[in-house]
């Protein structure tokens, strides 16, 4: 199909285009060169006064996966109250606002013009699930990440001291669960939260009957990643999430990259930071560690961050961090689900109300905006809620008008609690994003991260055809006014086309497709794969509840898989 | 003036049909002919009420709820969420009904001459429900995942044949009264209310509950472990209804794992259950 995007307002910071009326061609699924599509024989959209930007890339969503389908099963009530209809050959039924069911996911993203996201924590041996899930979500492309935070092959070849076989193990999982990056989940906690240990955990305590540390979980797979070549090396949740004065343990964790030599990207994903950036000593005197954190982010470019922005309201909160959980419950005292996945991580899921009047919900949903706007440098800054945890992913567009108005970030902080407001610095900063930096934060930086800036997160010449048309005139609407404007144009863009189709006219969808699942695959040499495999199928026999031949996901039980290779220098 | 409003299904159904305008507020200020706009679910397809049933007025327009007396007449046993949100009339229904009769209702009586389904008086507010025959589970509750003290509000449950299981399942406020033996699970997740069980309970009552109480005046299967014995009552009365249950009831006190303090009462006849009579010696302490 070929399809001509007349006159709109472009933007395009991979290739630094900032607001050029112009011409988008597309053939075949690729962005071409405008002389080639025929405009008498092409679909032509008239986008005039139109905002043109890549497809959204969501780089930390958790949707698939075995805790994801658990948070559906425990919060019926969710689903009650948002019920999708069906509409024969347009969409399917659906249900749920924080755990949305997955067709739900896919109309809901693909509506704001997103057309990639990341499933941010798998463990391993559910991969299987994880892919069966993510396969069912439509329109968007997809990748997932699995958990390797107390995998007990890395913490065993840690204690060896045997860097080689971490690398060959991180690049023979990933290949064989369909992954694309290494995700460390509170390095060490689930293996302690087996002994009953583990709340808290920070960099130096030791990890129990292995005598392992959180640090070295990081450094090794930090240094395993970058001999491999992977482009996103390490996605890190950081230790002591969620408790008052973590914020050192997040500066310590960034330092760890010192030792590593500057790349062509960041070679740290800080996730959610906002849940690692607390001050203060108890949640009494909780304060924003926001400025600390920045000062440390600008000086250090090996670092990336995303948000995990707060959203008011009730969410549902999942992570692979169970010993968090378990401390979030005796918080709540409503539900909670905990679960252990044989010799590799834990999670947990608990129902959580950020509510506006309190003081320490109030300080949460500062930070995520206040490290967003006194980072310097957006490529290495990225929307997230952290979806369910601090907030549905549909509520992105409200979190780009308090980075884009400095007024809807007032409006909303009338209503909050004044003794939380005090402890941040919120409420001093002047700065907006302008339409390029938020281009950038939603699209290119991510593609980029990704290492995926050929193809993703931008419009030039080769590139895949994922645009996102919004009803809004950037040169006309100054989103510092008129931000009820840019929140009613971001929630369902104009027109998207994914992949060369286009899926979305007037904010619904109008048809069924289904993208692409990414994965990685790094060669590393044959003698030593072989040495470690065998190392593997031993401890497989003994520990395991499947056999090795069980644990892999082939391609051929998905439903479309791309493969990203690099060559590695193990 | 009193409005007296006659509706029969004109079919026996076959799939559920969501009817919630069948109570006495879609009634006012309508003349029969007005009522065509008025579209109730069949299955997943919308249809026109009066397709369903014959409507049949004896009075004039009614002006207001309270006038009217609506009679639903016939098999309603498919017909659910009848009464929802109801605030005040009168509902005669002769006959059996489906499930979510009177959710939300805050105010009117609804009299029910057959059985009734699930869910009777989910999240009720207000208003008085009798019921001659038997009831399906959950009556005066919350629904499923909803946070403990989510159920029944307020209002008053009168069932003359006996009930399903959970009953009053996280009710706050309110009265129930189950004339015959209910199955396991009264007042589970209970935060206020009381719940009378006239006849026998197939067991654990009052599961992690914080408030409100439960009277059994018949046999208990067995009970909670985690409920304390406070000492034994002569009588209960029941404000609400003005009924008195006299006799020998052992008053305990719990759920222990819902909360420190016990507040929730459990009342149970020690004539009719003398398996429990060992608690008794635990008083002399």
């Amino acid at each position: 199909m070929e399809i001509l995007i007349r006159n709109g307002v472009v933007y395009d910071p991979l290739n630094g285009i900032e607001g050029e009326v112009m011409d988008i061609a597309i053939k075949d699924g690729k962005i071409v060169p405008t002389e080639k599509v025929d405009p008498k024989e092409a679909y032509v959209i008239d986008a005039r006064g139109m905002l043109v930007v890549p497809g959204g890339i969501d780089l930390h969503t958790h949707v698939a996966g075995p805790k994801v389908n658990l948070g559906r099963v425990m919060r019926p009530e969710d689903h009650r109250v948002s019920i999708l209809r069906y509409i024969p050959g347009r969409r399917h039924s659906g249900s749920g606002k924080t755990t949305p069911s997955t067709t739900v996911i896919g109309y809901r993203y693909i509506r704001m013009g997103y057309t990639m996201i990341i499933e941010p924590a798998s463990p391993p041996i559910k991969s299987r699930h994880t892919h069966e899930e993510l396969d069912d979500i439509p329109y968007v492309d997809k990748a997932m990440l699995p958990l390797f935070d107390s995998n007990w092959f890395i913490l065993k070849f840690i204690r060896e001291d045997a860097r080689d076989k971490v690398a060959t193990y991180i690049a023979w999982l990933l290949r064989t669960v369909k992954g694309y990056a290494v995700k460390l989940v509170d390095p060490g906690a689930g293996e302690a939260w087996g002994w009953g240990r583990g709340i808290g955990i920070s960099l130096d305590d030791e990890i129990p009957g292995w005598g392992v540390k959180p640090r070295d979980i990081i450094e090794y797979t930090l240094d395993a990643c970058i001999r491999l070549g992977i482009p996103h090396k390490v996605h890190i949740h950081c230790n002591r999430l969620g408790f008052p004065g973590n914020y050192e343990t997040t500066l310590e964790t960034i330092r760890l990259t010192e030792k590593f030599p500057i790349l062509d990207r960041p070679i740290m994903h800080i996730t959610h930071i906002q849940f690692n950036a607390y001050g203060g000593e108890t949640w009494g005197n909780l304060r924003s560690a926001s400025e600390e954190l920045a000062r440390e982010i600008n000086r250090n470019p090996r670092v990336s961050i995303d948000l995990g922005q707060v959203i008011f309201g009730t969410q549902t909160t999942m992570t692979a961090d169970a010993p968090y959980e378990y401390v979030l419950y005796h918080l709540t005292k409503w539900k909670w689900s905990s679960t252990d996945a044989e010799c590799e991580c834990a999670a947990g899921i608990v129902p959580y109300k950020y509510r506006k009047k309190s003081y320490v919900n109030t300080i949460q949903w500062c930070i995520g905006l206040e490290i967003a706007l006194l980072v310097r440098d957006p490529w290495r800054v990225v929307i997230s809620t952290d979806h369910p945890n601090g907030g549905p992913f549909t509520r992105y567009p409200w979190i780009v008008a308090w980075l884009m108005s400095k007024r809807a970030r007032d409006e909303v902080m009338k209503k909050l609690n004044e003794r939380g407001l005090r402890k941040c610095i919120l409420p001093s900063i002047d700065r907006e994003y302008t339409w390029t930096e938020f281009v950038i934060i939603t699209r290119a930086a991510p593609a980029k991260l990704l290492g995926l800036e050929k193809t993703k997160g931008h419009l030039g010449v080769g590139a895949d055809a994922d645009v996102a048309i919004y009803d809004i005139d950037p040169r006309e609407v100054d989103p510092s006014r008129d931000y009820e404007k840019l929140i009613k144009a971001l929630r369902r863009a104009k027109y998207v086309i994914k992949g060369g189709e286009v899926v979305v006219k007037d904010g619904e969808v109008t048809r069924v497709i289904y993208g692409s699942t990414y994965y990685i695959n790094p060669v590393v040499s044959p003698d030593l794969e072989k040495s470690v495999k065998a190392e593997i199928e031993q401890w497989f026999k003994r520990w395991y509840s499947v056999s090795l031949s069980t644990y892999e996901v082939r391609i051929e039980e998905l439903r479309s898989v791309k493969e990203v290779k690099v060559i590695s220098r193990v | 003036m009193v409005v007296e409003i006659y509706v029969k299904p004109r079919t026996l159904f076959k799939v559920p049909v969501y009817a919630s305008v069948l109570r006495p507020d879609t009634f006012v200020g309508k003349s029969p002919r007005e009522l065509t706009d008025v579209y109730v679910l069949e299955g997943s397809k919308k249809v026109p009420l009066t397709e369903l049933f014959d409507i049949e007025y004896q009075g004039s327009v009614p002006s207001s709820v309270e006038e009217i007396t609506l009679h639903l007449v016939g098999d309603f046993s498919k017909v659910r969420e009848i009464c929802r949100r109801m605030t005040g009339g009168n509902v005669i229904i002769e006959g059996d009904v489906g499930a979510f009769l009177g959710y939300g209702m805050t105010g009117g009586r609804v009299i029910v001459r057959g059985n009734v389904g699930d869910w009777l008086g989910t999240h009720m507010c207000g208003g008085f429900i009798e019921v001659y025959g038997d009831v399906g589970n959950y009556v005066g509750a919350s629904l499923p995942g909803e946070k403990p003290g989510k159920g029944m509000r307020g209002g008053i449950i009168i069932i003359h044949g006996s009930a399903g299981a959970e009953v009053g399942r996280g009710m706050r406020g309110g009265v129930v009264v189950v004339e015959g033996s209910s199955d396991a699970l009264p007042g589970v997740n209970m935060r206020g209310g009381t719940i009378v069980i006239e006849g026998d309970c197939k067991g654990y009552p009052g599961l992690n509950m914080r408030d409100g109480r439960i009277v059994i005046l018949g046999r208990v299967d067995d009970i909670v472990p985690t409920f304390y014995i406070d000492s034994i009552a002569e009588k209960v009365r029941v404000k609400e209804l003005g009924r008195e249950y006299r006799g020998t009831f052992l008053l305990l006190r719990g759920d222990a794992m819902a909360d420190i303090s016990c507040s929730g009462r459990l009342f149970i006849s020690l004539d009719k259950n003398s398996h429990l009579r060992y608690l008794t010696e635990l008083l002399g302490w």
